[in-house]
């Protein structure tokens, strides 16, 4: 494209709607304030999508029962997700924030968790009273070294 | 007459025929009032996502009445609110109440007896 010979001092542009993607880094950081990094948004920054899920003809209902619906518009630390990152239009924000405070006040949701942002992604917490196994020794090789 | 959807929590540790108990003295409160009770759902033993009165689990049933006034709202809350076995109830008007199962038994019926300690039989109750 005719993009390309100009200098690498618009950072902006060409990370913006160009053919090749830049570094998405910075430009995301600059769409959220830099307030909000992708671990901490977990899923709802990965599959963001144009439009509100909840306007049209053939949108979902906003019920404070349909629980699993409203977990994905919470943080991993339970708060409500600003719509900028959700992408749910205003009136629908203002009926999802108050079916989020239903289902939090029936013990459906949390009001807050107790999240680990240093701890890897796919480990989950250890169930209930159990604690987790401390990883196995190798097996003694006494009877190899005893041939010797 | 307006619709209502009235959901509470039943403490854990009282025997499962507390539910019915409640549910019962709930429906004879809304006869009373001489509303209707359109339709009822148990949601059975479930996990609290934060503990109440150090309760971690709690028997959710969640009712779809028609009644008017706020009298009869008023004294529904105020005889819930004495009954010690609830833990948590909440009131909210609703513009209708629709005959299908609610997304928390449609959930419930995806997992399946995927965790066998909720009672199967409770959610079929309707």
């Amino acid at each position: 494209m005719a993009m390309e010979p100009l200098p690498a001092a618009r950072p902006r542009k060409s990370a913006g709607k160009g053919g090749k993607p830049g570094p998405r880094k910075p430009r995301d950081e600059f769409r959220t304030g830099g307030k909000y990094t992708p671990k901490l948004l977990g899923k709802a920054y990965f599959q963001r999508r144009r439009g509100c899920p909840f306007s049209g003809p053939k949108a979902q209902k906003i019920d404070y029962k349909d629980v699993r619906m409203l977990a994905k518009y919470l943080s991993d630390y339970g708060k409500i997700l600003p719509r900028h990152i959700t992408g749910v239009c205003a009136e629908k924000q203002r009926e999802l924030a108050q079916a989020i405070k239903r289902a939090r006040m029936l013990a459906l949701l949390p009001y807050t968790v107790k999240f680990d942002p240093t701890a890897p992604r796919t480990e989950r917490a250890p169930r209930g009273d159990r604690e987790p196994r401390a990883p196995r020794e190798p097996r003694e090789t006494a009877g190899v070294e005893a041939a010797e | 007459m307006a619709f209502y959807e009235l959901t509470y929590i039943i403490r854990p540790d009282v025997p499962t025929t507390m539910v019915d108990t409640v549910a019962g003295k709930v429906t004879d409160l809304i006869k009373k009032h001489k509303g209707k009770l359109v339709k009822t759902e148990q949601w059975g033993l479930r996990t609290l996502a934060y503990p109440i009165s150090k309760h971690k689990k709690g028997y959710y049933t969640m009712m779809g009445v028609s009644l008017s006034g706020q009298e009869a709202i008023n004294d529904l809350e105020h005889q819930l609110k004495l009954t010690e076995d609830v833990i948590r109830f909440m009131t909210i008007k609703v513009e209708d109440i629709s005959k299908e199962p609610s997304a928390m038994l449609k959930a419930k019926n995806r997992m399946g007896e995927e965790d066998g300690s909720d009672r199967p039989e409770r959610s079929e109750r309707a």
